[in-house]
């Protein structure tokens, strides 16, 4: 476009010209290049014109203090902005800005939010401003007073990556002399605002901008945050997704040589796959590297790669993979054959690379480089090295021989494109007989909405299902109950339009399938399920609970018990039930009564909380960041957990997407990270969470209300923590911010929920005790990369494993012989005292358990014993 | 801090956008134009004060210092030239072919459009004037003659008018003071 200016424009600014250009800054403040840039008239007049209006909405709701016990109350008297006005990316929309406030405990709290006419709020996807309440996003910590500390990388999402922001935000401290914030652009000097506040906003996901902050103290000294930083040794995928890293290790599993190492490529969780149900798996692959240079995996993997054989790819897009460890003696690697020839960089530890391509890349047209440090070099065009997958059974009764041979070439898949989602999923069991279709159980609903229907049929296995080995139906009964519209029966949903159900598509919630042999064996089979108002308010109400089901073939008379009187069933023509109830039946247990052949048989509870008493209520709690049902937390014995939703008080959960409520936890802990030992931690914390969506981990396809509204990242991260007496308090430092908590309630606990999911970084906690002294543990991070701050503790040393090794071997020898010589006076004992010296457990299975340490013993030993006497050779821990 | 010899392509690169941005908020390119200059008259004198080297962040200082000034505007009813005053700055009149080039790259017709409908919400005086004022395209003086009040009152009320329907229209409005 190339359109004049008013021009009444060049004629005010011929005014400015005149005047001169304004005077000069001070002396000593750095210049900088302005870069000429002719804009576009149009283009910013676009920009305004097109800029979104923003509509003022009413103020969120505060969170209910008695959530906030844990996390601690900002005063309100004591809130004020700091006046920092950071800018958008966006110039039409609101600067962002700190909220800053003080709790009766004189802990610092910090928020951020936009400011819009003097107002502290957010402008949420709907382009609506809405105020942010006090309490609920403010993250209260305590203040040193030097160095930062409340630092954090609060994200918000966009309706595309541009759009999302991260804002990177903190108090630095009143001794705090400046603070620079590194991103996507190189560096940010911050202006401080009051006790040392600084604020500066970025456009995408903290994973892209990985923000680094840089406080320098007026004694000079220097103090760096990083956030979304990795160690992983990880390389980027090739179309933007998450990136994929690379593990190894020394294999001293059962049959494996003193030189031999193996590696493993994986894709790291993130936005695009946030849950590892879906992730792809790659095969571990295992070499000699005292043998051979290297070795190397060359494969091409496509959807639904690897069914059946431990590592299935899944409907993930195909991907040439490239990996492999390589020994000390190797200098440099490089890839050619897909485009530029590149260099593959090699872990120090494990000495482990990885390249990933596009999966249009054939392996077989590249060829894998290696330059040694003698000056020699090796080429490979195919996978090289491989030894035959550890704990594979060489010959019948030798199972702890050596492998000898060599690992074969996989075939190379033709490249195809992952199913589309409805076909990726299972096939369905049955194949519908149209002529059973039944539809004739109805009952009125309780709270006054469409009458609801139960559909029945008979079917005949569906032969693409999958239904596991020795597994072989021959005739199935189906159901599938929904409310009926327009003639459609129909499956509610609270994130959008109800889901039509058909015979032959999806079942839906309470519906399925089942075979008459196990109906006989059960006598009914039946569900409740709980349908709520509104599964993102504070308190949920219960609509109606539908139970379902089928009874067995010879079964008559069926009852629904604990809704008041028992109340008979009415069965349609296959044996099919449907009963719908008034809210929610906590206390009572619901179940089905029948006769069969006379006798009275009675279901175990259907939709009932079958966990330990002490599990049911929580004991600490803490605010939805959405505003929905806050969670608890229940610490039970033999450090049993439980975590979830709250609901009439007690845990619950809640399945937003369908409406459900279901009694009982969403998670369950198991008590530490089973390392056994002797001095318990001041705290047990455990982190569970995960993407919204199904139980199976798929992300929800649209956010919901709440998060259109705050902007909030899907899924949950959920830290809780039990600690013991003389904690005071637990300062959590996280990807997101820095706050502190004070574990409550006889039991001493905690929990705090963060909107999204932690994909890189990591957790740590700083724990005050009453004597003073502060204690630093990590807590883990399940969707971190492996290894970084994951669940799974970090492999020890080789040293450190023969000693537990050992230590462990000697106790089981002894244990044995105590069996079987037994001790003074055991010698007319009988079986007591054996049983007694091996814990209850056979002979014959702790002699089977000593053998096999025993040969995890010789396999460190003898790793061990490799690199002394080949120093150099092997790649380092 | 901003370097000197800047201002200039500063001002060519802004002007016209900042123009626009008054444009919708008061309906009036007359108005537009003099809440421009003023804001610009504000950036010079602060330009020394100026912090941040991006586009990005000049922008925002540049309409933050507008907001405050739109803000006043509709407070009292008139645009405060104490800027341009003090730098003897003249404010171009404006041909009429730039008023309606103004006009158009603001797209206050369609604007005008969605008001009418919104003029419900207000009290009668300020319907009537922004009626009269923003819909039906009138001057100040006819306005002021059909109201039977100054010219000065009618400024005053079609401004609070449009506060008061900024709120309920989607409007985005800053009064730039915070508390």
């Amino acid at each position: 476009m190339n359109e004049r200016p008013p021009a009444v424009l060049d004629a005010l600014g011929s005014e400015f010209r005149r005047l001169g250009e304004p005077r000069r800054p001070r002396a000593g403040i750095t210049r900088r290049t302005l870069l000429l840039t002719v804009v576009l008239a149009l283009l910013l007049a676009g920009v305004a014109a097109a800029a979104i209006l923003i509509a003022q909405g009413s103020p969120l709701p505060a969170p209910n203090a008695q959530d906030l016990r844990a996390s601690g109350v900002p005063l309100p008297a004591s809130v004020h902005l700091a006046g920092l006005d950071a800018p958008d990316p966006n110039p039409a929309e609101p600067p962002w800005d700190i909220r800053l406030s003080r709790t009766a405990a004189g802990e610092t709290c910090t928020a951020v939010g936009q400011v819009l006419a003097g107002q502290f709020g957010i402008v949420g996807l709907d382009h609506v401003f809405r105020a942010l309440p006090l309490g609920g996003v403010d993250a209260c910590g305590i203040e040193a007073p030097d160095g930062p500390v409340l630092a954090g990388a609060r994200v918000f999402v966009g309706t595309s990556s541009q759009d999302a922001r991260t804002v990177v935000n903190g108090v630095a401290g009143a001794g705090a002399r400046s603070v620079t914030v590194y991103g996507p652009e190189g560096a940010r000097s911050l202006r401080l605002g009051p006790q040392g506040s600084f604020i500066t906003v970025y456009p995408g996901y903290v994973e892209e901008v990985r923000p680094r902050v840089v406080v320098v103290t007026r004694d000079g000294a220097s103090h760096t945050i990083a956030f979304a930083q990795s160690s992983a040794f990880e390389v980027a995928d090739p179309d933007g997704g998450s990136p994929w890293e690379v593990s190894g290790e020394a294999d001293l599993g059962p049959g494996a040589y003193a030189d031999e190492d193996c590696a493993q490529a994986s894709q790291q969780l993130g936005r695009s796959d946030p849950s590892r149900f879906e992730a792809s798996l790659t095969p571990q692959v295992c070499g000699r590297l005292g043998q051979q240079p290297l070795f190397v995996s060359m494969r091409r993997f496509v959807p639904s790669s690897g069914i059946r054989t431990g590592f299935p790819w899944g409907n993930n897009p195909a991907r040439t993979l490239v990996y492999g460890a390589a020994a000390p003696r190797v200098a440099s690697l490089s890839l050619s054959g897909a485009g530029a020839p590149r260099e593959l960089p090699i872990d120090p530890h494990g000495g482990v690379f990885i390249a990933v391509l596009d999966g249009h890349v054939d392996p077989r047209s590249l060829t894998l480089t290696a330059r040694l440090r003698d000056g020699s070099v090796l080429t490979y065009r195919r996978s090289s090295g491989l030894l035959e997958p550890p704990f594979t059974p060489v010959c019948e009764g030798c199972a702890h021989s050596h492998r000898s041979r060599l690992l074969p070439e996989a075939p190379v898949p033709a490249y195809r494109n992952p199913l589309p989602a409805r076909e990726a999923e299972p096939a369905p069991p049955d194949l519908p007989l149209m002529r059973t279709v039944r539809e004739t159980l109805r009952v009125k609903d309780p709270a006054g909405g469409p009458e609801w229907a139960l559909r029945s049929w008979q079917g005949l296995p569906n032969p693409r299902a999958d239904f596991g080995s020795g597994y072989h139906p021959t005739r199935m009964l189906c159901t599938q109950v929904g409310f009926v519209e327009h003639g459609r029966l129909l499956e509610p949903r609270a994130d959008g339009a109800p889901l039509a159900l058909s015979a032959g598509g999806e079942y839906g919630v309470g519906g399925g399938c089942n075979e008459p042999r196990s109906l006989a064996r059960f006598g009914a089979l039946a569900e409740a399920v709980t349908y709520v108002n509104n599964p993102y308010a504070y308190a949920p109400r219960p609509l109606r609970t539908v139970v379902s089901g089928l009874l067995a073939l010879d079964a008559t008379h069926p009852l629904l018990l604990g809704a008041g009187a028992p109340r008979p069933l009415a069965l349609d023509a296959n044996h099919a039930f449907l009963a719908v109830l008034p809210a929610r039946y906590w206390d009572v247990p619901l179940r089905i009564s029948a006769t069969v052949k006379g006798r009275t048989i009675t279901t175990r509870s259907l939709e009932a909380f079958t966990g330990p008493a002490a599990l049911e209520t929580p004991q600490a709690r803490a605010p939805d960041p959405d505003g929905g049902a806050p969670w608890g937390f229940a610490a039970g014995p033999g450090e049993s957990s439980a975590t979830g939703r709250i609901v009439d008080g007690r845990l619950a959960t809640i399945e937003a997407q369908s409406g459900i409520l279901h009694a009982g936890p969403e998670g369950w802990g198991s008590g530490g990270d089973g390392q056994g030992r002797r001095r318990p931690e001041p705290v047990r914390f455990d982190t569970q969470g995960g993407p919204e969506g199904s139980p199976l981990g798929q992300a929800a396809s649209a956010p919901p209300p709440p998060a259109i509204e705050r902007r909030t990242l899907p899924g949950r991260t959920i830290i809780t923590g039990e600690a013991e007496a003389d904690v005071v308090s637990v300062t959590l430092a996280t990807p997101r911010d820095v706050r502190t908590l004070r574990p409550s309630g006889p039991a001493h606990v905690f929990i705090v929920v963060y909107d999204g999911q932690f994909f890189r970084g990591a957790i740590t906690a700083t724990i005050a005790l009453r004597d003073g002294r502060t204690v630093t543990e990590p807590v883990p991070n399940p969707n971190a990369p492996l290894g970084e701050g994951s669940l799974e503790p970090p492999s020890p040393s080789l040293a450190t494993r023969l000693r537990a090794d050992e230590t462990t071997l000697a106790g089981m020898r002894r244990q044995v012989a105590r069996a079987e010589h037994g001790g003074p006076g055991t010698e007319h004992a009988g079986p007591g005292p054996r049983e007694k010296a091996l814990g209850g457990a056979p002979l014959a299975q702790i002699v089977s358990g000593l053998r096999d340490i025993e040969a995890s013993v010789a396999a460190d030993r003898g790793r061990i014993a490799y690199v002394e006497a080949h120093p150099g050779v092997l790649p380092a821990e | 801090m901003a370097d000197a010899g800047e201002f200039d392509s500063f001002y060519r690169r802004e002007s016209e956008a900042l123009l626009v941005f008054f444009a919708r908020r008061t309906f009036d390119a007359e108005t537009a134009l003099d809440l421009m200059a003023e804001t610009f008259a504000h950036a010079y004198l602060g330009w020394h004060g100026l912090r941040g080297d991006s586009r990005e962040e000049r922008q925002a200082w540049l309409y933050t210092i507008a907001r405050r000034r739109l803000s006043r505007y509709l407070l009292r009813g008139r645009v405060e030239r104490r800027a341009l005053r003090r730098l003897g700055i003249q404010t171009p009149v404006a041909h009429e072919d730039d008023l309606a080039l103004i006009e158009q790259r603001a797209g206050l017709a369609q604007l005008r459009a969605a008001l009418s409908g919104e003029l419900v919400r207000l009290s009668a005086p300020q319907r009537r004037a922004l009626d009269l004022r923003i819909v039906q395209e009138r001057s100040y003086a006819e306005v002021a003659s059909d109201l039977g009040i100054s010219e000065l009152a009618a400024r005053a009320r079609v401004s609070r008018g449009l506060r008061a329907l900024g709120r309920a229209l989607d409007v985005q409005l800053a009064t730039g003071e915070r508390s």
